[in-house]
């Protein structure tokens, strides 16, 4: 008994917890299936078509996505000739990894009592920022290691889009901060209790959430892999398990920075659960994964020349009202 | 300036809104699960052919007509009237399905069935010779829960599909 | 067209791209660009990737047989492939098809413009990335492809018209499906597209003041079909040199003004619309009478006779099959759903012809590629192609 006691509270343990169960691998491994088989399901409702079936006729084709990566398991790993082989096999490996990187300072509730969070710092909301930005790097790398025209261009685009989306990103979190006077994203959640940010500061909650819409490639833009001129953008190239995983990043990073809103925005895992406040947490990251993954049979995609216009004259602009607000606010308040 | 982005901001709403409305509402599909929905095709549609040899004349204006050169003429001596004649066959890897062929005949000994599955496990068999033309086409149900439905117009929905 | 351009040029800031033949967005085609930065310095189609050489076929063929034949350009406007054709032949043998027939061939004619139509629509929508907008109309074609299908027997290849008339007659309680149909398209077309997708701001970001032809240039360069009324010339066969029941029938050219990508998807709206309206008139002004000239009515056997008059369905006369039109040479003029399209028939009273000339509108209209997508942004590529409705296999018969 004493072995199944170490085993459980090893995997009990916060910084066992939080990386490989919730809101770690396996929560997201879950979620990206559930994500994909709804995006697709939605899609195929407003589309007046039916969507994944066959593969697990009785639930829907839940699973189909399994299936898809089962297939690309066992799909050969082409790797062309010219193509810098090593950085074009490491990147996508890299990139997942610092994609999860954030979620060890994202405080993601209590569960039984315990706290999720990996690593407790005061200046947790600056951490995930800054370890978020490390993804969009590797995509750049993966398409400049292709050795392919069109992921070339890919991969700029990624750059292009990068500074434009990632100072509103930070901006407009940083004055959530100044409007909450602390960095650590547990004081800025338990600061919401009563009210949540997006009530206070709805700019803010604008700019961050076109941001990461725009970070995360979905509709209205996709544009480092807008398929109809750049074939896939950075991940031409890629084949089997390897395509699965690029394809899996900008899901997992979708997840990543939707718990950083809701934690930022939409008063994290309050109204508390006794016990189990992660569940209201989820279910808030749920709601924002499907509205974003709505938008894909909305939107057809922007220009990117628009994009970046969107950024720095609506996004940016938007993020320094969201400061003054919230400097305002604090000085009203004060 | 202000008009024109309240103006965009309006038809944001607008599109996120109808797609919305889309998602909510129930029932509206267009495919059709086409192994397991069969379509019954209206009549008169163009599938594959069916001969009946005791009208065919052996003029042989059917295998003259067919643009897709799909036709020939074969001497054929059936089984048990043991009567003879020069019938057409088709072979449904050059036909087309223009019917030609069914409006030129004379004495209307080609006629339409109403198949289209033009799909089989052997190539050979995709050549139609008389005795099996005589006999027509007939297809098992491609699924062990297909069933006939019937795609009737709809106003509101575009098309509905009723069992039959 | 310059060719040097797949050379080796020192221009050390440009990238050249090979766009297609398998490529998500090129379709049966091949587009070779020069890439500064964002900017594509010079844009060239190669087409030729899907010809089928059907003029040169059509030399093999009797003259009933190239019907089917001349449907394979463009299989989703395969009547009014097929009228063309017909109208040609029917000048050599000079025969005139009756009122009601005339009536047929057009209600046939402009169902299958809307679901042309509709296809542009669908491969605009996703070549710009709306996945909804390339769903929806490819659905909604299909009540229009049912109607169609109750006319004909098909669903896509037709070949429905005959030198003399047409094939068959229309079903019982045809028009209340028809009408239930349009109804059902013009409601769709009215509300829906226009809140997904023609209102949508970002579609309107990618379209408008995009890959603008102006008036003098589509002139000059023989554009034709939507993408020639969108730069604001009023030019349509069907009213220029009319044929088939245009002449009695009521309708306007859809035109606009701005020449740009907006513009040119606007046109087919209005010519969806315009298409609607014909077709109500049709359904309520079809003339009685035979739907076959009756020089071939009496040369059918009695059986098809009784056959015809009970159903409907016209039976092939056998002298179809050794039809040798006196010598001539002929053209006709038509207008098919993406522009004028042009038959030359040389015939030297032979089983066969002895010269088609088949020109299609999208043949007429590649040179837009190069006009309009050099100079333009990478990203614009799609969204221009989308908007002029090129179709490869026309383009390349
Ligand atoms: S349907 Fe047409 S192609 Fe097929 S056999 Fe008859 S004439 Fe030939
Ligand atoms: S099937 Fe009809 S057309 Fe063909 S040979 Fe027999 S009678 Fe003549």
């Amino acid at each position: 008994m004493e072995i199944v006691d170490l085993i459980l509270n090893i995997l009990l343990h916060p910084s066992i917890f939080v990386p490989l169960i919730f809101p770690g691998f396996i929560t997201i491994l879950i979620i990206i299936i559930l994500l994909i088989w709804a995006e697709r399901k939605v899609a195929a409702k407003i589309q007046m078509r039916i969507g994944p079936l066959y593969v697990t006729r009785r639930f829907g084709g839940i699973l189909q996505l399994l299936a898809d990566l089962l297939r690309y398991m066992f799909a050969e790993v082409i790797t062309s000739k010219d193509s810098d082989k090593f950085i074009f096999i490491a990147s996508p490996i890299v990139a997942l990894t610092a994609t999860l990187l954030p979620l060890a300072v994202i405080p993601a509730g209590s569960l039984l009592g315990i706290e999720l969070i990996a690593l407790r710092t005061n200046i947790s909301l600056l951490a995930a920022l800054a370890l978020s930005s490390l993804t969009p790097i590797f995509i750049i790398i993966m398409g400049w290691a292709s050795n392919n025209k069109f992921a070339l261009m890919g991969s700029l685009r990624e750059g292009h889009l990068m500074i434009s989306y990632e100072v509103p990103l930070y901006l407009s979190a940083l004055s959530v901060a100044i409007l909450h006077g602390s960095l650590d994203i547990v004081d800025i959640v338990n600061n919401q209790q009563r009210v949540w940010t997006v009530l206070i500061n709805p700019f803010a909650a604008f700019s961050f959430f076109i941001s990461v819409i725009m970070s995360t490639s979905r509709f209205p833009f996709e544009i480092t892999e807008s398929d109809s001129e750049l074939v896939a953008g950075p991940y031409t190239e890629y084949s089997s398990i390897l395509y699965g995983l690029v394809m899996g990043v900008p899901y997992m990073r979708l997840y990543v920075f939707t718990l950083l809103f809701v934690d930022l925005f939409l008063g994290g895992w309050y109204p508390l659960i006794d016990g189990f406040s992660s569940i209201t947490l989820i279910i808030k990251v749920l709601i924002i994964l499907l509205f974003s993954v709505f938008l894909r049979s909305v939107y057809p995609r922007y220009r990117l020349d628009q994009a970046i216009r969107i950024g720095w004259h609506i996004l940016f602009t938007l993020s320094l009202i969201s400061i003054t607000l919230s400097l305002l606010i604090i000085g009203w308040v004060m | 300036m202000i008009i024109k982005i309240i103006n965009n901001f309006y038809h944001h709403i607008r599109a996120i809104l109808i797609g919305l409305k889309y998602l909510l509402s129930p029932g509206i599909r267009i495919t059709l699960k086409y192994p397991d929905e069969l379509p019954i095709l209206p009549e008169n549609y163009r599938g594959m052919l069916k001969l009946n040899n005791e009208l065919c004349i052996s003029c042989g204006l059917c295998s003259q007509i067919c643009p897709a050169g799909a036709i020939n003429l074969k001497l054929f001596e059936h089984e048990q009237t043991k009567q003879v004649g020069r019938h057409p066959e088709v072979d449904y890897k050059r036909c087309i399905f223009c019917g030609f062929c069914i409006d030129i005949c004379p004495s209307k000994a080609l006629e339409l069935t109403r198949i289209h599955d033009a799909a089989f496990y052997v190539e050979d068999e995709l050549y139609y010779e008389v005795n099996r033309l005589i006999i027509g086409p007939k297809i098992d149900p491609p699924c062990m829960r297909s069933k006939y439905v019937i795609s009737e117009i709809d106003e509101v929905r575009g098309i509905v599909y009723r069992n039959a | 067209m310059k060719t040097s351009l797949s050379k080796q040029q020192d221009n050390r800031k440009e990238i050249e791209l090979f766009i297609g033949p398998q490529h998500p967005a090129s379709g049966h085609m091949r587009f070779i660009g020069r890439v500064d930065g964002d900017i594509f310095t010079n844009f060239i189609p190669d087409p030729g990737w899907v010809h089928r050489g059907i003029e040169k076929i059509a030399e093999n063929r009797k003259w009933i047989q190239i019907i089917p034949l001349v449907e394979r350009a463009a299989i989703l406007d395969a009547a009014n492939m097929n009228i063309g054709y017909v109208i040609a032949l029917e000048k050599l043998l000079d025969i005139e098809p009756p009122p009601r027939a005339q009536y047929l061939r057009t209600l046939l004619c402009e169902i299958n413009r809307i679901t042309s139509h509709l296809y542009g629509f669908g491969i605009a929508g996703i070549m710009i990335g709306s996945s909804t907008f390339y769903m929806w109309p490819f659905a909604d074609r299909e009540p229009l492809i049912d109607i169609a299908q109750l006319i004909t027997g098909a669903r896509l290849t037709y070949s429905y018209m005959i030198p003399g008339g047409v094939r068959r007659d229309l079903p019982q309680g045809f028009k209340e499906k028809a009408l239930k149909a349009l109804k059902y398209i013009e409601r769709r077309l009215n509300n829906d597209y226009f809140r997904i997708f023609f209102d949508n701001p970002v579609t309107k970001a990618r379209y408008q003041e995009v890959g603008v032809l102006k008036r003098d240039d589509a002139i000059r360069l023989g554009i034709v079909g939507p993408n020639l009324r969108a730069s604001n010339v009023k030019y349509d066969v069907r009213k220029v040199e009319p044929y088939a029941a245009y002449p009695e029938l009521e309708f306007d050219i859809a035109y606009e003004k701005e020449g740009d990508c907006y513009a040119r998807l606007l046109v087919r709206v209005e010519e969806i619309r315009q298409s609607i309206k014909i077709i109500r008139q049709i359904l309520d002004a079809l003339p009685q009478g035979p739907i076959i000239h009756k020089k071939y009515e009496k040369l059918v056997s009695l059986r098809k006779l009784e056959e015809y008059q009970k159903t409907g369905i016209f039976g092939l006369p056998a002298i179809f099959t050794v039809l040798r039109p006196p010598a001539g040479e002929v053209i006709s003029r038509v207008e098919a759903a993406r522009g004028e399209l042009i038959f030359h028939i040389i015939s030297t009273g032979e089983l066969r012809p002895y010269r088609l000339r088949m020109v299609t509108p999208s043949f007429r209209n590649i040179v837009l590629f190069r006009e309009l997508i050099s100079g333009a942004r990478v990203m614009d590529f799609p969204a221009i192609y989308g908007s002029i409705d090129y179709f490869p296999p026309e383009s390349d018969r």
